[in-house]
């Protein structure tokens, strides 16, 4: 399995800390925003490949930040294309509609049960998106 | 001839004597004889002769002879004395036969009888002797004819006196009965004022008025009367059979409506008839006027039936007309007392029918009058210090205060008050259940948010958990402890999934879900409630599913747990069951509190219903609850002894989607 670089933009600190380590001991790198602005000048600075994003922070909020990205796709300041992945509170199929129409390619609910079932997860995605 | 007369006759004249022969003879002899003596001697050839003479001359003696052709001397002289008795009667006679003295004698009282031919000495001392007794008899008769005079004129006079007296006691007699007939006039009229100012309603004025006017003959019914509204009606009262009979006539003819009497017509006679199912010959219309001085209308009419003449007419009117006044009086102030007691009941009425405690106050906070929900509500009349004013029977009423402008005193101050208080128990109760459900929806969405901002530290918390567990070695002694927090922080996570699921308004979908489940995952909701109570729990398994709204049916079950708790303040046994029967599935949550009286049992299920303390509780608990359950087509079932404690069952439609 490849290792890819995943940018994780929460605001909490223990969430962020939390994915980091898991992705990390997978052997991936991560690189960590605590806000919306943070996590565009990391995304521009890291290039990642898939962007774990949360919905709610102060500044600019997990939406708007896809939205910057969306922007910056037809300009010089264009971000890496990356697999944007919502961290949101709602579940099931409101869960990926909600997603899906902030311009997500998928989401994750939170409260994580199982926080290494997620990383599994994410590779899956990833793997899927690359074989694409 | 009156006494007068005679007496100067007497004086003036010589006695006259009368000699009767049919002897010329004897008649010139007596002539010779009596010349030259103080009396006149008139002769008469025949006894009728003499008896005509009789008639023109006042003789005092009559001498006749017996044999004489046309009578004889006895039946002349018998005659004589029947028309001139004071004639003294002396017989002539040849020879004395005793049968013919005897006869004269017996039938003309004959004086002397003188032979014939005579002794002159004794004819004269017959005719003198004769002349004196006729004289005495004259004198007699005289006297009796003046006593007879007399006794007339004092008859007579006896019987003017006796006229007079008679008339003058007539007169008397008359004038007392006058006087008498105008006392017992008086007396009557009187007596009859008397009998009304006793007269306190209509029925009785009638009575009195019909007693008074039976005195009355001629008048066969004495009268009705018919007391007008003032509008078109009237009622009747009448005497029949001895008892006062009523009836309200509708539409009175306007005829009676005239201030003046009237006697009837041919139609009034038609309307009578109608009435009263009787015949009348007459009727006439007396109107007892009001003293009100504008009136356009009697206030009552009196009617009489009679077949009186119009003298005697005339008279029972004077009679009823001089008794009209005190009746008009009596019958005014009847009137008005009855408008009065009706006035006061009405008002009275209306002010006792309000449903709002009223009370008239006076400047000192005294209650002056009050109606009667004043005194069934208790409420404080005392000087409130806020508007708001507590009852007995702890209701609260809010006050307003109405001056009565127009009676203040010299200062302006108005003398009294209306207190108006409304009863705003309910409002205020209300006020404050609306404030503690919109206490709680802001609660809930307050819990909502505090949800989602606690799942994230708590992602984090259980995610490192997680990782640090992988990381160290299995043996490591903090795994142990790594695992606890991971599983605190889980259970973190769940109460708050739970909450999420009870405070947020229907986000889920109507899906078949386990009772099971749903009741175990509202337990730990109540943890804190639960602290102080056994909790029994006797879950069937199999149950199968439901079709209800996760979040709905945990909250119904999380308020009849929680209601459960609090009814048993310091412990005891709350119990929940889950069964199946028959196609539903059973919940049941037992409590072993006070229970619930029979009487409020039906109540509980109402918007607002609570037996807590302001504030306490919404009251909305258990109907919605129940609403909810309808709504899915289960029932609420309440079961509950006082003393012992309640059951609250749920029976649900197990489910199949369609």
């Amino acid at each position: 399995m490849k290792a890819f670089k995943v940018l994780v933009v929460d605001d909490e600190i223990i969430v962020a800390k939390a994915l980091s380590r898991a992705f990390a001991s997978r052997g991936h790198s991560v690189a960590i925003a605590h806000t919306g602005e943070e996590g565009v000048d990391k995304w521009q600075e890291f290039s990642p490949q898939v962007v774990l994003l949360d919905v709610v922070m102060p500044g600019l909020t997990g939406p708007q930040v896809i939205e910057e990205y969306k922007r910056r796709s037809t300009t010089d300041e264009q971000l890496s294309p990356a697999q944007i992945i919502l961290m949101t509170a709602h579940s099931g199929i409101k869960g990926r509609e909600a997603a899906m129409e902030l311009g997500a390619h998928d989401f994750i609910q939170k409260p994580f049960e199982n926080i290494f079932e997620l990383v599994e997860r994410v590779e899956t995605l990833l793997g899927k998106a690359e074989q694409i | 001839m009156d006494s007068e007369q005679e007496a100067n006759q007497l004086k003036k004249s010589q006695p006259k004597v009368l000699f009767v022969d049919d002897e010329e003879s004897i008649l010139a002899a007596a002539r010779r004889l009596f010349r030259g003596k103080p009396i006149e001697v008139l002769t008469a050839s025949s006894p009728h002769e003499a008896l005509k003479l009789l008639e023109k001359e006042d003789c005092w003696v009559i001498i006749s002879d017996y044999r004489m052709p046309e009578m004889t001397g006895t039946e002349l002289l018998e005659q004589v004395k029947k028309k001139s008795p004071q004639v003294s009667r002396l017989m002539l006679t040849g020879f004395l036969e005793l049968p013919i003295v005897h006869e004269a004698v017996n039938r003309a009282s004959v004086f002397r009888f003188i032979t014939k031919p005579w002794d002159e000495t004794d004819l004269l001392l017959g005719v003198e002797t004769a002349i004196q007794h006729s004289g005495r008899q004259r004198t007699n008769a005289h006297l009796i004819h003046e006593i007879s005079a007399q006794n007339r004129k004092l008859e007579e006079f006896t019987q003017n006196l006796e006229t007079e007296v008679l008339n003058r006691t007539q007169g008397i007699d008359e004038s007392k009965k006058m006087a008498e007939g105008k006392q017992r006039l008086v007396r009557d009229l009187t007596g009859f004022v008397k009998n009304l100012s006793i007269v306190n309603n209509v029925p009785a004025l009638y009575e009195v008025i019909y007693n008074e006017l039976r005195k009355f003959s001629g008048v066969s019914v004495p009268c009705y009367m018919l007391v007008l509204d003032g509008n078109e009606g009237g009622k009747l009262y009448w005497i029949q059979s001895r008892t006062l009979h009523e009836r309200y006539i509708k539409s009175v003819p306007k005829q009676f409506h005239s201030l003046s009497v009237r006697t009837s017509s041919a139609e009034d006679r038609r309307w009578w008839i109608e009435q009263t199912k009787k015949e009348c010959h007459e009727l006439v219309a007396i109107p007892v006027r009001t003293r009100e001085a504008h009136a356009s209308m009697p206030a009552a009419v009196l009617f009489a039936e009679h077949s009186l003449e119009s003298a005697q007419l005339t008279e029972f009117l004077d009679r009823i007309t001089e008794r009209l006044q005190p009746v008009s009086i009596v019958l005014d102030n009847i009137l008005l007392r009855e408008q009065l007691v009706a006035a006061t009941r009405q008002w009275e009425a209306t002010f006792n029918g309000f449903n709002d405690p009223i009370a008239v106050v006076d400047q000192n906070e005294r209650v002056i009058r009050a109606n009667s929900s004043f005194f069934k509500e208790g409420v404080q009349a005392t000087e409130p210090t806020s508007n708001l004013v507590r009852s007995v029977n702890n209701k609260t009423f809010r006050l307003n205060s109405y001056p009565i402008n127009n009676e203040s005193d010299e200062h302006g101050q108005v003398l009294r008050v209306v207190n108006h208080y409304m009863d705003v128990s309910n409002e205020r109760e209300l006020y404050m259940r609306l404030v503690q459900s919109e206490k709680l929806a802001a609660v809930g969405l307050l819990a909502g948010n505090i949800a989602h901002e606690l799942n994230n530290p708590l992602s984090g918390i259980i995610a490192l958990a997680q990782i640090l567990q992988k990381e160290l070695p299995a043996t490591d002694p903090h795994t142990t402890d790594l695992a606890e927090t991971e599983k605190a922080a889980f259970r973190c996570q769940l109460i708050i999934k739970n909450l999420l699921n009870f405070s947020e308004p229907s986000n889920d979908n109507i899906e078949l879900i386990n009772v099971n489940e749903v009741v175990e995952s509202t337990m730990p909701l109540l943890k804190t409630a639960l602290r102080m109570q056994s909790l029994h729990t006797y879950y069937e398994e199999g149950l199968g599913t439901v079709k209800f709204q996760t979040s709905q049916l945990q909250q119904v079950i999380f308020n009849l747990i929680n209601n459960a708790c609090q009814a048993m303040n310091d412990g005891g046994v709350l119990t929940i069951k889950t069964w199946k029967q028959g196609s539903h599935i059973c919940i049941s949550i037992t409590d072993t509190g006070p229970g619930i009286p029979d009487e409020i049992q039906s109540q509980i299920f109402e918007p607002f219903f609570t037996t807590k303390g302001e504030g306490a509780g919404t009251g909305l608990g258990l109907s919605v609850s129940k609403n909810i359950i309808e709504k899915f087509g289960g029932l609420l079932k309440l079961n509950s002894t006082v003393g012992q404690g309640t059951t609250f069952t749920i029976m649900l439609p197990s489910g199949r989607l369609n």
